[in-house]
């Protein structure tokens, strides 16, 4: 048949030996690029909103019980090891100058290569449902992410792959568990003795849970996002206001220097108060971090707050503003999920209604609350217990 | 007369070539050399239609994929990484003919390759250069790498109506010249 393609044909377009040779070459001598790609994988708005999400939950939902003053952590931890990386609580010490009111960053020791503990199985349940993927999430203040020192936040974030429902549940940092090699500790230490894979395998073991991805964002991440989203509206009172203004020092030495924060202080300081009020990024972390004013309750309400504001800026966000969220927070990530895995699991969480449930173990009445040691902890926690409220929590009926 | 119009699914293919773009676009090399591989026809016969020379789109083809790997961080849509490379390639492409218009104007581009092409081959290849540019690249694409409007029109960055249009004409030259009667 003589079509036209027929006879178009007879050109005989097809790449030469040299075109050949020449594109061989030329893949042969690619330049190494780092195996980290960016920008295709946050480009991606979808997965981005989700991703950002849940690392925005991760550091914004810190439910815990602590009440702890550092030096009372002193005593319960091997002297020296604990360092400022439970600034979590702001506590009034700005001075009379106004100089940053913050803890002196000390390096934790070094371990003795015995005391680390070396994790090559975490012991992950097989027999859990599919339908739901469960990830570690943890906050940290650390500012180098690949020392986590002792973690924040403890947070079991459940996505359920085909309803797209999410479901947080915080784990008390001051919980005592059985950690290898150094018998009772807080489990916040097991990132310390282990890295996340000990904290993957102690949950997994003492919760009967699965395991084996985790997140991890500190402090500037999460206020440079709010920053690359122009920042959060949220309710504020003036005694908020104040606090804020009084512990602002201590977010504000995650994204800049001292003499930085010092020029500034009147900028970075939040001006007004009421409903409504635009905060930026280090304000927002701060206003999430208040408990001196009342207690654990309206700490979370405002961490619920902050995440709204967050939730609610996010759908609204351009791309660009997107693209910049991600690019000025990348470097306060760590994971290990997969790009192709995360982008699977954003997708799966973006079918959902955006309705979040939420809670914290070990749960009321299932430990004591006492000193040990010279310091406070949650000892004898009832672990078959709360691995029977976790998993009706989860999955809606109770383990196996 | 009905315009020519493809439609490609988002086939088996087509969603492999998508993963593989995002493995490259995360730094892997082979998946990235495997995709440039599997357009190889494509991007010669871009190259040609714009450059009309083997030695050139030689050159072209090599500065493209460089180009293409450097960039391909930002690569925001990788079901669309073919016609994202051909974007590229086409650049290069016009960057060498300002580049050439700067310095001597060469004689009419050759034809064949390096060598050995029948006189019917000849032929069609210079009824081919016959068409302006813009209807060659389409006819090409068209043709040869059987792409759809749709892709076309991503890859040359005009409208489909446009595509359509210049397959239109390029179809009424192509078979006048070459003594097509096709219906």
């Amino acid at each position: 048949m003589n079509t036209l393609k027929n006879t178009l044909d007879r050109a005989d377009l097809h790449p030469s030996r040299t075109f050949q040779a020449r594109v061989d070459g030329a893949l042969a001598r690619l330049p190494r690029r780092s195996g980290r790609g960016k920008a295709p994988f946050f480009r991606r708005r979808g997965p981005l909103i989700a991703l950002a999400c849940l690392l925005i939950l991760a550091v914004a939902l810190p439910v815990t019980l602590n009440r702890l003053r550092q030096s009372e952590m002193d005593k319960i931890l091997p002297p020296g090891v604990y360092t400022a990386m439970t600034a979590g609580d702001p506590e009034p010490e700005a001075d009379a100058e106004g100089t940053m009111s913050i803890t002196a960053e000390t390096e934790p020791p070094a371990l003795e290569p015995d005391d680390v503990v070396a994790v090559d199985d975490l012991s992950a349940r097989a027999d859990l449902p599919q339908a739901w993927r469960n990830i570690l999430l943890l906050g940290t203040d650390s500012r180098d992410m690949t020392k986590i020192g002792r973690s924040d936040t403890i947070i079991i974030t459940s996505v359920n792959v085909g309803t797209g429902e999410i479901k947080f549940t915080s784990v008390m940092r001051d919980a005592v568990v059985e950690l290898p090699r150094h018998g009772a500790q807080k489990i916040n230490s097991a990132t310390y003795f282990g890295g996340v894979e000990l904290m993957m395998k102690t949950l997994n073991e003492n919760l009967g849970m699965n395991i084996t991805e985790f997140a991890v964002v500190n402090f500037e991440g999460l206020a440079r996002m709010i920053d690359a989203l122009g920042g959060i509206e949220a309710d504020v009172t003036q005694a908020e206001m104040d606090v804020i203004n009084r512990h602002i020092g201590e977010i504000a030495q995650f994204t800049m220097d001292q003499q930085a924060y010092l020029d500034n202080k009147a900028k970075l300081q939040l001006q007004s108060f009421g409903k409504s009020t635009l905060l930026t990024g280090i304000q927002a972390v701060t206003y999430a971090r208040i408990r001196e004013l009342d207690n654990d309750y309206a700490r979370t309400d405002r961490q619920k707050a902050v995440l709204s504001g967050m939730f609610a800026r996010v759908k609204r966000a351009s791309l660009s503003q997107l693209m910049q969220m991600a690019a000025s927070c990348w470097g306060q990530i760590a994971t290990n999920v997969s790009m192709p895995d995360a982008v699977n699991l954003a997708q799966s969480a973006l079918k959902g209604d955006g309705q979040i449930g939420s809670t914290k173990l070990p749960a009321k009445g299932t430990y004591t609350l006492e000193d040990r040691a010279g310091g406070s902890a949650l000892w004898d926690v009832d672990y078959p217990e709360n691995t029977q409220l976790l998993h009706a929590f989860i999955y809606g009926s109770r383990a196996p | 007369m009905q315009e020519p119009s493809k439609v490609i699914p988002m086939d088996r293919a087509r969603a492999q070539e998508t993963a593989l773009a995002r493995e490259a676009a995360l730094g892997d090399q082979q998946a990235f050399a495997q995709l440039v591989r599997a357009n190889e026809g494509a991007l010669y016969r871009i190259a040609w239609a714009m450059l009309g020379s083997d030695a050139d789109s030689c050159d072209a083809v090599q500065d493209a994929i460089l180009r293409a790997w450097v960039s391909l961080p930002g690569l925001r849509e990788p079901q669309w990484f073919r016609t994202w490379l051909i974007r590229i390639l086409i650049n290069e492409c016009r960057q060498m003919l300002r580049r050439r218009k700067r310095t001597a104007p060469m004689p009419d581009a050759e034809l064949g390759g390096p060598s050995g092409f029948s006189d019917e081959a000849l032929d069609v290849r210079r009824a081919i250069r016959l068409l302006p540019e813009d209807q060659r690249m389409v006819t090409v694409l068209f043709y040869f790498d059987d792409f759809s409007v749709e892709m076309i029109a991503r890859s040359l960055q005009m409208a489909e109506g446009t595509v359509k249009s210049r397959l239109h004409a390029a179809r009424a030259k192509l078979k006048r010249i070459l003594e097509v009667d096709e219906p």
